[in-house]
């Protein structure tokens, strides 16, 4: 087997596994840094109503879900913009809905994520619907 | 139309069908562990609806796999390293003339017949008093010297003149610095096919870490598929997304040294 002084002649003698080769690391580089870059374990998201407007103080309920369970609710409430954020979350695949008193419960919408403590923010509010 | 370009028309008409029949379950694989679509669903999709790497994600989460990766790797390397140290030497020592040459040329090969199943149970012993059980070292141990790769080796020396050998041993040269610096830097296609052979064998060996690995953290891929296999049924995505986690690497290998690979293959099928 031909031995190479130097990295770069190998290199050179090797172009398409050369370009296989950085293809693969940088992706691979690229990717550990967005990992690292969106870890901070936020879920951010927003319950409206029918008509759009904001639901404050409603409960939203995160259940997270593993290989062949799903956990126990993780409850939070949303603020007077009917925003709710979870912090510090480490997990994968995750049911969430919303409820609150005179609004019916709200169904559960399955959510995954790419890595675990990824920044997710919700990408359609939480819709309640008024008991009339 | 000539008839030269009828009959190659022909020839590649047949070539590219078996080609696709070849590839269409790897494709239907990795479709499925894209999209997640049931196996028998009717009728079936040629083209992924909605492709995700979810299930990816979950294979790399809900089982140790980087773990079973770099046991898979370690082990592989320890055996690809073995296997070039001790087949370059005894396709070496296959090289002199010596009484019972032909006779050790025929055990070996009469040893090639025997299936590795019908001596699973010495081999576990063996390995068992040399207490390797659950170490990297008693996963590569079997795999450590292959036959047909001495014989890969062999073809390749023979093919070296022996004026080459006469040379250096006029010389100075002692046996060693002969096979490490004269006869393996001229045998490229049979380092590579020893390498490409070797890993593929150790990276798909289920049977014997099934029998010698009862610690989890030991576990390689295939045997972690087959634990896999017991949470998931068959056609789950992430099963198949497991697939094709275990199967990347190699493919990635074989495609980085097909040529070599394949000169490799064909000079110790014609000289061996």
């Amino acid at each position: 087997m031909k031995l190479f002084k130097y990295p770069w002649e190998w290199i050179r003698h090797n172009i398409a596994n050369s370009i296989v080769l950085i293809l693969i690391l940088t992706t691979l580089i690229g990717w550990l840094l967005f990992v690292e870059l969106n870890t901070d374990g936020i879920i951010t998201g927003k319950v409206v109503d029918e008509t759009g407007r904001p639901v404050p103080q409603a409960r939203v309920l995160i259940r997270e879900k593993t290989l062949n369970l799903i956990k126990p609710p993780l409850i939070t409430e949303t603020n007077e913009k009917g925003v709710f954020v979870y912090k510090d979350m480490r997990i994968i695949e995750f049911l969430i809905n919303a409820q609150k008193d005179g609004y019916e419960a709200g169904e559960d919408i399955r959510y995954h994520l790419y890595f675990k403590g990824q920044h997710f923010a919700l990408p359609k509010p939480l819709v309640l619907k008024k008991i009339q | 139309m000539n008839r030269k370009l009828l009959f190659r028309l022909i020839d590649h008409t047949i070539l590219i069908t078996v080609s696709v029949l070849i590839t269409i379950p790897l494709y239907w694989v990795l479709k499925t562990s894209l999209t997640g679509e049931n196996l028998f669903n009717y009728p079936p999709s040629l083209i992924p609806k909605d492709p995700h790497i979810y299930y990816f994600v979950d294979v790399y989460y809900w089982i140790p796999f980087l773990r079973f990766f770099f046991n898979s790797v370690f082990v592989s390397l320890i055996v690809v390293i073995a296997n070039l140290f001790f087949n370059s030497m005894a396709a070496f020592a296959l090289r002199y003339s010596f009484p019972g040459k032909k006779l050790l040329i025929l055990f070996y090969l009469s040893m090639m017949m025997i299936p590795f199943q019908t001596t699973i149970i010495p081999a576990f012993l063996i390995t068992k008093y040399m207490g390797l059980l659950n170490s990297y070292l008693g996963l590569s141990f079997p795999l450590a010297s292959t036959i047909i790769n001495i014989f890969v080796f062999k073809a390749a020396f023979d093919s070296i003149p022996g004026s080459l050998f006469d040379a250096a041993v006029m010389d100075g040269m002692k046996e060693h610095a002969i096979l490490f610096k004269i006869y393996l830097p001229l045998a490229k296609p049979a380092i590579a096919t020893n390498i490409i052979l070797t890993f593929v064998w150790s990276w798909n060996n289920f049977i014997w870490p099934l029998i010698i690995i009862s610690n989890k953290e030991m576990q390689t891929l295939p045997l972690g598929l087959s634990t896999f296999l017991s949470y998931f049924e068959n056609t789950s995505g992430q099963m198949y997304a497991f697939v094709i986690m275990v199967i990347a690497p190699i493919i990635l290998v074989f495609f980085m040294n097909q040529r070599r690979f394949i000169s490799g293959i064909i000079s110790g099928a014609i000289k061996g």
